[in-house]
Formats: structure tokens, C-alpha cells, sequence
């Protein structure tokens, strides 16, 4: 009949307008990335005081690396890394190095964000390597989300 | 009273009208921003104060802060006066609305004639921001909203007309009072229906945006335009929507009534008005774009018959009731 397709626009749009928004506030409010996405690498450690990597600096990752962006070094008889830098500016997150790790030292976090004011920024120490994921995504439950929701 | 009194209860009235266009016109950009944006699942203006309320006003004061851009090669004169004569029939047109009873800057007995004569003017303005950018697609935006202006200026009349019939007046608070008993939307649906597509064409809202029609010719009359001039047609279009609304919603939806209580009647004015604004901005979040050729077709072969009739079955029955009452 003339105009029931009319209607059924208008009852699309009200239905979206009174359901929850499918926005996610950015940086407020972050994308779980599934488990196989590829992001940062973190150095594993087993213990904070004195640190203890996992890591024996014995270089397969660097050597493996295809873009060359790891620089492994270790003082001689000692079985921990002396400098450990990852180059993100030149890494592409292919995951050979942690694939190729004896010692299963490394590990793959979902951190995709890294930012700097000069390249240097770019080269991470196996300190910061080895720090906390900065964003650890909470897989939201559905009340707080709705809590959320009911606010914007 | 003596002249000067005169004149300063005539600036007073004039600042009180600027200001509540002005901030009805911010409150419809983020109402329109806010119920698009939820009606299409986003969330719209969400940062400056509870809800984005701010954001408006914020864009207001960075649109009246920006460069003001007069191209070469414009019609300086034509380019600069188009964005203040937009803003005279707006103003103009709020003298005449009755808020409520009694509530009426100036009531003059053809005051709907009046209003809907004054609309028409906004077509001027809109033309000399076409002529006078020096821009083809400019040029195209104002001369098809010329011609949907006045194509549907016609149907929107008469479909007023009908109403003007039944109540026996041309003075909106009398057309009001004359609701008492019944809205004219029950026994003038048809005109109510009409009424509203020519206004939503009057307006340039969407389904009948074709003067703006961003995806065909940018944005019609005000491509050249940024900065404070811009935002003056920015905020003339909202404010046409409300004059629409509201001569809507005093026509067909009984204006102030069931209340005659001046502050009671205010609120329930706006009240209606708002509801008839959010359904057009439902509309407007909704309908794609009619062609040009349909839109003339629906104006010329559907609407302008339709009203017609409308009138000549209003015209019959309110002389049969006549006859009946025996006047």
C-alpha cells in the first residue's frame, strides 16, 4: 500500500533511537582485541626484586628477526640479557621472535598503541619492555556497560 | 506615551526576540545532533557539559571567531547583505506567533497571512547568496530553492486556508480560541498532512533538501559562505524549523489550549512545538533525497490538487453547518 514502506523507515530509525548505541568512547572506553591480534611484544620476567628475565640473551630472536629491529647482548657467562632493545619503528608485529624462543621468554600482548615525539621514542630497553601492559582491556560485564549506556 | 518610550519598549521587544532565536536555535542544532546521532545508533555530542549541551555554543563562538572569507570575483554587495536579510524574515515572523493567551509581541487581525507572506521573503535572501557567490553550484542551490519555495508555497496556503475557513478568522489567537472544542488536525487531517510537506519544503528539510543536496551540488547557497555569515544561515534554517513547527502546532494542534493560564500555555505551546520538531527531525534522520523531477511532480500533481479539494470539501461542509445553525 502507498506509504507503509514510509512507516517502516520511521519505525527503523525509532528503534534505533531508543536502543543502545553501538558507539565505544575510544579512549575512555576500549575494543577488546581478540586473542590472536598482534601487538606489542612484553619481555617475560620471573621475578621483579631483582629482576629476573625469563630470557637468556642467547639471540635467536635477534637473529631470526626479519626486519632486524631486536638487539640482544649478554655479558659472558652470565644467563641474563645485558641490553634487550626492540626497534618498533621498524617492527611488523610478525611474531617470528616469540615463535622462535627456546626459553618461551616472550610474549604477545594486544597493546597497539605506541607513540613517540622522535624516533628514539621508538626504541624500547628491556625495562619498559618488560612493564605491565599499559592497557589491559575489562572484558565489560552487561550491567555496566547498560550503566554506561544509560549515562551518554 | 511619548517617542522615546516607544522606541525603547520597540528595542526591548527586538533584544528578547534575538535572544530566545538565538538560543532556540542552539538548542535545535543539538537536539537535531543528538536525535540523529541516537537514531543512527551513535551517540552524538557527548563532551562539553551533560549531554554535549554545550557543544553548540561552543561551535557558535568558533564559527563567529573564524576569518571572515569574502572571495574574489563575488558580488560584494549581494554576498554581504544575503546572510542579514535571511535573518529578518526569521525575526519578523516571531512577532506575530502567540505564545499564549494574550502572550503576543503584536496581534494584528491577518497575522497567519502575515507570517506565512513574511516566510516567503526568506527566498531573496537565499537567491543573492546564490547570485552573488560566483559559484555555479551556489547559483543552483539558490535557484532551486526558489523554485521549491515557491512551488510549495502554494499548497501550504491553501491547506491554511482550510483552517482559516472553519475558525472564520486570519488572527492566530482567534484561529486558537476557535479550537476550543476540537484540534483542527481531527477535522482538517488532510490539510494537517499537506501543510506539513510544503513546510517541511519550505524549511529545505529533508526529504526536500534538494536547494542544499550536499552529494549533487556541495551545499547549495552557502558553499562561498564561512564564518560568522555562514552561521547565520546556519541558525536562520533552525529557526525556520521552529516558526514552521510552531504555526503548526497553533494552526492544527491548538496552539496553548487546554490552558489559558499564560505560563501553563507557554509551556504547552512549546510543548507541541517540540514534539512536531522532533517528528521532523525523525523524518529528517530517516528519508533520502527526493529527485528533482518527483519533487516537482509531488508538488504540482499531488499536492496542490489535494489541497484543492481539501479546501473545496472544507468550504461545503463548514456552509452546510451554516445552513443547519441557520446563520
Amino acid at each position: 500500500m502507498l506509504g507503509v514502506g514510509l512507516l517502516k523507515g520511521l519505525k527503523t530509525t525509532l528503534r534505533a533511537f531508543f536502543s543502545r548505541p553501538v558507539t565505544i568512547m575510544y579512549p575512555y572506553e576500549r575494543v577488546r582485541i581478540g586473542d590472536r591480534g598482534q601487538g606489542l611484544i612484553k619481555l617475560r620476567v620471573t621475578s621483579f626484586d631483582p629482576v629476573v628475565y625469563k630470557c637468556t640473551g642467547c639471540g635467536i630472536c635477534e637473529k631470526n628477526c626479519p626486519q632486524r629491529c631486536i638487539e640482544v647482548t649478554k655479558k659472558e657467562g652470565e644467563k641474563q640479557p645485558e641490553i634487550y632493545t626492540v626497534n618498533y619503528g621498524l617492527c611488523m608485529f610478525c611474531r617470528i621472535c616469540i615463535d622462535v624462543c627456546p626459553f618461551d621468554a616472550l610474549e604477545m600482548t594486544q597493546d597497539s598503541e605506541h607513540i613517540g615525539y622522535s624516533r628514539q621514542d621508538f626504541i624500547w630497553e628491556k625495562e619498559k619492555l618488560a612493564m605491565k601492559s599499559l592497557y589491559i582491556v575489562e572484558e565489560k560485564t552487561p550491567a555496566s556497560r547498560d550503566a554506561d549506556g544509560a549515562s551518554s | 506615551m511619548v517617542w522615546w518610550s516607544i522606541l525603547l519598549w520597540a528595542l526591548l521587544k527586538l533584544v528578547i526576540a534575538f535572544l530566545f532565536i538565538f538560543i532556540t536555535a542552539l538548542i535545535l542544532i543539538w537536539m537535531l545532533r543528538k536525535i540523529m546521532g541516537h537514531m543512527q545508533y551513535r551517540r552524538g555530542p557527548r563532551h562539553h557539559g551533560p549531554h554535549g549541551i554545550w557543544q553548540t555554543v561552543f561551535d557558535t563562538i568558533k564559527l563567529l571567531g573564524k576569518e571572515d572569507i569574502i572571495p574574489s570575483g563575488v558580488d560584494r554587495w549581494t554576498f554581504i547583505w544575503a546572510p542579514m536579510i535571511i535573518f529578518v524574515p526569521s525575526l519578523m515572523a516571531f512577532v506575530f506567533l502567540p505564545f499564549a493567551e494574550k502572550i503576543v509581541a503584536t496581534n494584528i487581525d491577518i497575522s497567519l497571512f502575515f507570517v506565512l507572506a513574511i516566510m516567503g521573503l526568506s527566498i531573496i535572501a537565499l537567491l543573492m547568496a546564490g547570485w552573488g557567490s560566483n559559484n555555479k553550484y551556489a547559483l543552483l542551490g539558490g535557484v532551486r530553492s526558489a523554485a521549491q519555495m515557491m512551488s510549495y508555497e502554494i499548497p501550504m496556503l491553501i491547506s491554511a486556508m482550510g483552517v482559516v475557513m472553519m475558525s472564520g478568522s486570519m488572527n492566530l489567537s482567534e484561529i486558537v480560541r476557535a479550537q476550543q472544542h476540537i484540534w483542527y488536525i481531527v477535522p482538517q487531517l488532510v490539510g494537517f498532512f499537506i501543510f506539513g510537506c510544503a513546510s517541511l519544503a519550505e524549511i529545505n528539510s529533508t526529504p526536500f533538501d534538494i536547494p542544499e543536496a550536499e552529494s549533487e551540488i556541495v551545499s547549495g547557497f552557502n558553499v562561498e559562505y564561512s564564518g560568522f555569515r555562514f552561521a547565520a544561515f546556519f541558525l536562520a534554517e533552525f529557526v525556520n524549523l521552529f516558526i514552521v513547527c510552531a504555526l503548526a502546532a497553533l494552526l492544527f494542534l491548538g496552539g496553548w489550549l487546554p490552558f489559558t493560564n499564560p505560563v501553563y500555555g507557554t509551556i504547552f505551546f512549546l510543548v507541541k512545538t517540540y514534539v512536531l520538531i522532533f517528528i521532523v527531525m525523525w523524518i529528517k534522520s530517516t528519508f533520502p533525497r527526493f529527485r528533482i523531477d518527483q519533487f516537482m511532480n509531488f508538488g504540482w500533481k499531488v499536492l496542490l490538487p489535494l489541497s484543492l479539494a481539501n479546501l473545496f470539501v472544507t468550504g461545503v461542509i463548514v456552509l452546510m453547518v451554516d445552513k443547519f445553525r441557520g446563520v
